[in-house]
């Protein structure tokens, strides 16, 4: 620890500091632990969506005030209007089994903005606790809790490989072993099965764990 | 992008959904005969419609609403791509006497700098951001997934007690997020 001591102190000093010296372990932490992370909503995406359909709205509106607009005898804008012809020659609805298509679609459309506004935030890591006596706790993405997992698989010796896949609840440990030495497999996948609930024990409620052993180590 | 933000995009979009839901759902009812519409008030609505491009405000109308969309449309993708920056902080012993304040990216940067020092991190990025209306030291550290986790938790929490000395006090929380590499898949043992 004696790097990170010379490589960065406080500039100024401050009670603690004068307690401390040289040795900024001794200092009792209280430092607040922020809340694990949360992604971007999708709600967000949907509104951005929204906004630009608005966007293109205000755009035709605008276009429709400039083309039947004259000054002077001059229209500012050559071209003919969209949204007064559409508006005059509106005359009703019938029942079709068009505007039945429509009405459905909309109504899905209805139902899949309001589920995305009443979506949570997603969280993209799992927290990893230390100690009792740990000053903070680790986020990590599920990417690196499967690395962790089949990492800690390699700990057998009669491991050849080893790929992991799953998340914060359930872990899926895959190992290869030498097919011709007739290895326990049991044994083996009972000693995988323990080591990666070791590394993941940070995990709060632990992972089950599953392994699944393979007699072919060319995969 | 702000909890407020958010808020806002959740209520509109809820609102719209929800607007959406109930004409379809209407429409499906009087489609399939379960809702009669009454006739002749639906008839006139679309005889005000047919007659409002005759009106002299019509053009004007339009226009109004128009520029109000696209200024309404433009200031929300503004909120949207604006980032919350963090000013700088104040530090306990803050009082009448003087002012104590700290650059809490360049705190950051400092930690993450100390953290990749040490052997179990290969390297390490520090970032201040607002997370939830709180302020947030983030420390982004790259480690193989062979890392002694209790090592690395032993580093992290030395620079963690520097960061508690160097923030005395103040309300600004710290993160430590891990990204896990996968640097060998074979067992070296087994060779």
């Amino acid at each position: 620890m004696s790097t990170t001591e010379q490589a960065w102190t406080p500039t100024g000093p401050t009670d603690d500091d004068r307690d401390a010296g040289t040795a900024p372990e001794s200092v009792p932490v209280r430092i607040t632990p922020a809340r694990p992370p949360v992604g971007t909503p999708g709600v967000a995406a949907v509104s951005i969506v929204l906004v630009l359909a608005l966007l293109g709205l205000g755009t035709v509106l605008l276009r429709e005030l400039l083309v039947s607009t004259a000054v002077n005898g001059e229209v500012l804008v050559p071209g003919d209007p969209w949204l007064a012809p559409v508006a005059a020659s509106a005359t009703g609805v019938i029942r079709s089994s068009l505007t039945l298509a429509v009405a459905v679609a909309v109504g899905l459309l209805g139902l899949l903005l309001v589920v995305s506004a009443l979506k949570p935030r997603p969280s993209p890591t799992s927290r990893l606790v230390g100690d009792d006596d740990a000053a903070i706790s680790f986020d990590v993405d599920e990417r690196g809790l499967t690395a962790l997992a089949a990492d800690a698989a390699l700990g057998v010796t009669e491991v050849e490989t080893s790929r992991a896949s799953g998340g914060r609840r359930r872990m899926v440990v895959h190992v290869s072993v030498d097919p011709r030495a007739g290895y326990d497999r049991s044994a083996i996948a009972g000693q995988v099965s323990r080591l990666v609930q070791e590394r993941l024990s940070g995990l709060r409620p632990p992972p089950r764990v599953a392994v699944r052993v393979h007699g072919d180590s060319s995969r | 992008m702000s909890r407020g933000v958010i808020a806002v995009d959740r209520v509109v979009v809820l609102l719209a959904g929800l607007l959406l839901l109930g004409g379809g759902t209407l429409t499906v009812l009087w489609q399939v005969r379960r809702l009669e519409l009454p006739g002749p008030s639906v008839a006139d609505g679309f005889d005000t419609l047919r007659s409002l491009p005759e009106h002299p405000l019509w053009s004007w109308g339009l226009g109004v609403v128009g520029v109000l969309s696209v200024l309404v449309a433009l200031r929300s993708l503004w909120v949207h791509a604006r980032r919350g920056r963090i000013g700088p902080v104040a530090l306990a012993g803050t009082g009448t006497g003087g002012r104590l304040r700290v650059d809490l990216s360049a705190v950051a940067h400092a930690a993450a700098q100390t953290l990749a020092a040490g052997d179990p991190v290969e390297s390490a990025q520090g970032t201040a951001v607002v997370d939830r209306g709180r302020q947030v030291v983030q420390l982004l550290a790259r480690t193989d997934a062979s890392v002694d986790l209790d090592q690395l938790q032993r580093e992290v929490d030395a620079t963690v007690a520097d960061l508690a000395v160097m923030l005395n006090d103040s309300p600004v929380e710290v993160r430590v997020l891990l990204d896990v590499r996968r640097g060998r898949v074979d067992n070296p043992r087994v060779r």
